[in-house]
């Protein structure tokens, strides 16, 4: 596709820091509102055609994922180490960023993680917050994501509610579906259909899934999962007001002595740097680059980090929780087949103060690995690694076991958090991307009850055996959440309700990093309900000459 | 501890990492081996980075970990060894040492029990054998590559003859069309009892 290119010195009115679920949204929103947009992606632009079915590629080599250096630690008593098999902080870089190898799993947020702070106190030792916005303000742009980007499901027994229908029918059940219903009519929950960024017919001009199994960790080969590479940036592009500018690393905000941002300092792959300027800049780089840019924008103006005022840039990661139960059954399922995730419970949600600790989550059934990561993992920890007894569990177990995949909350903990490495630089020399993390004791807690919830959910379906490897402190993240998050004060909050940092009227963020609470699990929707009601107010602040 | 370290580590962070739904292999310079994409090869192409005696104890080793049944291939019908050759080539040479040391180990040990290289004793003997290295660092990085070997995508080196398909014993096709499998199969028919 020819898109319009932009000279470096054009002033265009907004550039866009990543290309991913929310800049990809960003940049679709604001280009056909008329505004010229340049978005800087630091990856390349693939198609549709790029994607293999590699899952070496894809899950070990991490081909998608940025190759630069990252350190991670537990906390502030520890230097951080050098992590690269696999990093603390996952992604994808390159247009349509992690929404290009995501699961497609697309849950709302409830009411209730909007003010949950409200109802249940403070936590002590956590930055636990409400948002300063609440669902119903956020719900027409739920209803934008469902409809603009596409999205299968049918309305659940503890769904929020929704002003419009999902746009798509669900996808067929699965196996492991039709066992998480059998098992939860048992114990009296329900297995709801579990909606996904997936289309289960063709819509828009995009193809319907043809249910070959690669979501999780892979480009969809049939533009059927709804990657913002596939419905949001050929809209930004058609536009005529946006260019998607690849193989361009931010390097920093550029600021003026008014303290306003001027562009974006970028690299190229060569590391030969250059700059774009804009009336505007947004960071949707996500929730793990945007704090870092900021870090990496200090100034003898802000010498703690651009838009850091309150301190609180990088601070306050959340990854939510995650635990699996396994199980065989008798009869295949053959999970290997279509997308991961067919059904969902949501019963335990809520967080009930009589359990004794703070949290709430999600069972979905998956069997997530595929051929090669399934022969060197999946089997249960006692059986044989080698030989012929090894080679006839791979036979049965491959095609007769799935996995129930529990998600939890995360609280907010101000030592989890993005920081730059004091020793370790990347190859354009740039401090590392350092992760500080450690779950707060209560998501272990919440999310090794949802465990044990998946053990009985399994032994009520039926399985034949049922395991479940240890809940364990996380040491990387794909969700990176809270990192520059929203509030109405200044003193504790990053942006505010629009996504304008309280520092700097005309640089705005918007991503994972804006989240105060975590949710339950399935972050990207969020994100880009967020990005849409983000790209709303903008267009109003500019067009009112408010920025 | 009992164990050795890197087995006990390594199992405690497959756990932790499939806890996440993300499995990774903790081991260093895995990024490299991006650099290894070949065509398919044929079976008899010569090794590259294998001597033929390095090569012949890697075939045999593979061949024991997945081995072949007379309905079914296994390692060696999916050319591991030649994936493993050509990831042990140019930027995975700091994996190649230990390797080579624990096919040598194989050989030796082969020849001070039976008389024969490794290769060229009885699959009894070569499953003796193995399972006394078992917890060396040597049998999780070769059991790595020969799994890596064949299930991965033939452009590797490996996979050849879909044989990774054939060993799980699943239909494989581009795209499938609902019943996936028994279970959903009966939910359309009014669910089980």
């Amino acid at each position: 596709m020819m898109q319009k290119t932009f000279a470096e010195s054009d002033v265009v009115d907004f550039v866009i820091v990543g290309s991913g679920a929310a800049g990809g949204v960003l940049a679709k929103e604001l280009a056909t509102n008329g505004f010229s947009v340049v978005v800087l992606e630091q990856g390349p632009w693939r198609k549709a055609s790029d994607f293999r079915h590699d899952e070496y590629e894809n899950w070990l080599l991490n081909a998608m994922q940025p190759q630069h250096p990252q350190t991670f630690r537990r906390n502030a008593n520890e230097q951080g180490a050098v992590q690269m098999t696999p990093p603390p902080i996952i992604y994808a870089q390159g247009v349509g960023g992690s929404s290009v190898h995501f699961t497609g799993n697309f849950w709302r947020f409830r009411p209730v993680d909007f003010k949950e702070r409200s109802l249940l106190g403070p936590i002590s030792g956590t930055g636990f917050a409400d948002w300063p916005i609440t669902y119903e303000e956020l719900e027409p742009y739920y209803t934008k994501v469902d409809w603009e980007i596409g999205v299968s499901g049918a309305p659940g027994p503890h769904d929020a509610p929704r002003s419009q229908p999902y746009p798509l029918p669900p996808m067929p059940i699965k196996s492991s579906g039709a066992l998480m219903e059998i098992g939860a009519k048992k114990l009296g929950w329900n297995a709801q259909v579990a909606p996904v960024a997936i289309l289960s017919q063709p819509y828009r001009g995009r193809n319907a899934c043809v249910h070959c199994g690669y979501c999780m960790g892979y480009g969809c080969e049939m533009n059927a999962k709804s990657s913002t590479l596939a419905a949001m940036i050929p809209l930004a592009v058609d536009s005529g007001n946006c260019e998607v500018r690849t193989g361009c690393t931010a390097m920093r905000v550029d600021m003026n002595a008014a303290g306003r941002a001027t562009g974006v300092v970028y690299v190229n792959d060569n590391g030969v740097e250059h700059r774009q300027a804009g009336r505007a800049v947004i960071v949707a780089a996500n929730g793990a680059e945007t704090p870092r840019l900021l870090l990496l924008s200090q100034s003898s103006q802000f010498p703690n980090g651009l838009a850091n005022s309150s301190g609180l840039v990088g601070k306050y990661m959340m990854w939510n929780a995650h635990a699996d139960t396994f199980a065989l059954f008798e009869q295949p399922l053959n999970e290997y087949k279509s997308i991961q995730v067919t059904r969902i419970i949501h019963d335990f949600y809520d967080s009930d103060p009589r359990r004794g600790f703070y949290g709430g989550g999600a069972l979905d059934g998956r069997l997530w690995s595929g051929p090669l990561l399934f022969s060197l993992f999946g089997l249960p920890e006692d059986a044989p690694r080698w030989g012929p007894e090894y080679k006839r569990m791979l036979s049965e177990y491959f095609t007769h076991t799935m996995q129930v995949a529990s998600a939890s909350t995360s609280l907010a903990v101000e030592s989890n958090n993005i920081t730059l490495d004091p020793d370790v630089k990347d190859r354009f020399g740039r401090p590392a991307l350092r992760t500080t993390y450690h779950d707060h004791p209560d998501d272990l807690k919440v999310v090794g009850f949802l465990q044990q919830r998946g053990i009985e959910l399994m032994e009520a379906a039926g399985a034949k055996r049922v395991w479940a490897p240890p809940v364990m402190p996380a040491t990387i993240g794909a969700h990176l959440l809270g990192t520059c998050r929203m509030g109405n004060d200044p003193r504790t909050s990053v942006v505010d309700r629009f996504h304008r940092t309280h520092d700097v009227p005309n640089l705005f963020l918007c991503d994972g990093s804006s989240f105060v609470t975590s949710g339950r699990g399935q972050p990207t929707m969020t994100i880009q309900a967020l990005a849409f009601r983000a790209a709303d107010h903008i267009t109003q602040f500019a067009r009112r000459n408010e920025i | 501890m009992n164990e050795h370290p890197s087995r006990r580590e390594f199992v405690a962070t497959t756990s932790a990492l499939m806890s996440g739904g993300w499995l990774w292999l903790q081991l260093p310079a895995l990024s490299a081996l991006s650099a290894c994409a070949f065509d398919a090869a044929r079976k008899d192409e010569p090794f590259v980075t294998f001597s033929a005696a390095e090569g012949r104890a890697m075939r045999a080793f593979a061949a024991r970990v997945l081995p072949t049944d007379d309905d079914n291939p296994g390692a060696e019908e999916a050319g591991a060894a030649w994936f493993a050759d050509r990831a042990l080539a140019g930027p995975l040479a700091s994996m190649l040492e230990p390797v080579r040391a624990g096919l040598a180990d194989l050989d030796q040990r082969a020849r001070a029990a039976y008389g024969v290289v490794f290769a060229a004793a009885r699959t009894e003997q070569q499953d003796a054998i193995i399972g006394e290295m078992v917890e060396s660092p040597f049998f999780e990085l070769g059991r790595m590559l020969v799994v890596i070997g064949v299930f991965s995508h033939p452009d590797h080196g490996g996979g050849r003859g879909d044989a990774g398909l054939k060993v799980l014993r699943v239909e494989h096709a581009a795209a499938y069309q609902p019943p996936f499998g028994w279970y959903d199969a009966q939910h359309g028919k009014g669910g089980i009892a």
